[in-house]
């Protein structure tokens, strides 16, 4: 029966006892308690979010993950196609663009996200291991970048990587990054950093929801009571 | 000083002129760019941070500011979509 907002409160029957002793210590059984005692999904998937988040401070987080998705988007069809799609024609061209711009976007809302949640202290309350997933993600992101620059296979990129080159040998790095091999740089950037990529940031993102979003220094304490919907 | 470059040829397809164009350029035009880009970041931030956000259409938190408090934009009018949890309304 259908019921009104807030009636019926969600609730799951998962008592290991209820079972026959063999199955009350199966490796799925015990993943998917763990997962749901960590996320209930009220917390998983909130409806509302506390007042303070009334700011368009907030808003940088979630443009970054746009432009990722924008990046995933444009960046496969140019995986497919090949390079002489994206420097030979005009719609491969358009793509090129596309993704060049939402890496612009990219590391522009990063920096607002990561200098407003500094200055917010974002990192207070049992929240250490969501700032250092959101640096391991950002980590991930330059190196990303790099391979991608690396990746163009037109001058700009011979000229970037010539120049890199030695740069990355002088941190002694270069007998296994080596940036004009050009098949090792498209293979990190098209397949291992993005899926790293992805990774990381849905760790960071189930991290921010299971901490809740950081109260800012002056919340008033009437403020910081869990929402409805939040659990 | 850049290394010295041989005599610029270029036959059409690529400018290859352009790439030794870069070279001659000076460490302060070369930093343009990056200027411009941290003025956007710091022009970004301080929106973010003038700009009031739309106020929800409904309040179902139970958390209403007191009059004079936050950004100003308490005083929107809140359209009804349906009656707050009787338990989240608080007395005031």
């Amino acid at each position: 029966m259908a019921t009104g907002w807030g009636e019926q409160p969600l609730s799951i029957d998962d008592d290991p006892q209820k079972l026959p002793p063999e199955l009350r210590t199966t490796l799925d059984g015990r993943l998917r308690r763990w997962f749901f005692r960590t996320w209930p999904p009220q917390q998983l998937l909130p409806d509302a979010e506390p007042v303070y988040v009334k700011s368009w401070l907030y808003v940088a987080g979630i443009m970054t993950l746009t432009s990722l998705v924008m990046l995933f988007a444009t960046g496969i069809p140019l995986a497919i196609m090949g390079p002489q799609w994206w420097m030979g024609s005009s719609l491969g061209g358009f793509f090129d663009s596309m993704h060049y711009w939402a890496v612009q976007l990219f590391f522009l809302f990063l920096f607002a996200h990561f200098i407003s949640v500094f200055l917010m202290g974002a990192f207070r309350g049992r929240r250490a291991l969501t700032w250092m997933l959101g640096m391991l993600a950002f980590l991930v992101g330059v190196v990303t970048a790099l391979t991608g620059y690396a990746s163009l296979q037109d001058f700009e990129a011979q000229w970037i990587t010539t120049q890199g080159k030695d740069g990355i040998n002088s941190t002694g790095m270069g007998w296994f990054f080596n940036l004009l091999d050009t098949s090792q740089m498209l293979t990190l950037h098209v397949v291992v950093l993005p899926l790293t990529a992805l990774g990381v940031v849905a760790i960071h993102l189930l991290w921010v929801r299971k901490r809740g979003i950081a109260p800012p220094y002056d919340a008033l304490e009437s403020h910081l009571t869990r929402e409805e919907g939040a659990t | 000083m850049p290394p010295p470059m041989p005599p610029c040829e270029s036959t059409g397809l690529i400018d290859l002129c352009g790439v030794g164009a870069f070279l001659s350029r000076d460490w302060f035009t070369l930093q343009v760019s990056n200027l411009i880009w941290f003025l956007v970041l710091l022009a970004l931030i301080a929106l973010a941070i003038a700009i009031p956000f739309p106020t929800r259409t409904t309040d179902f938190t139970g958390y209403e500011q007191p009059a004079g408090e936050g950004d100003g934009d308490e005083a929107a009018p809140e359209a009804t979509i349906g009656e707050p949890p009787a338990a989240l309304v608080q007395e005031s």
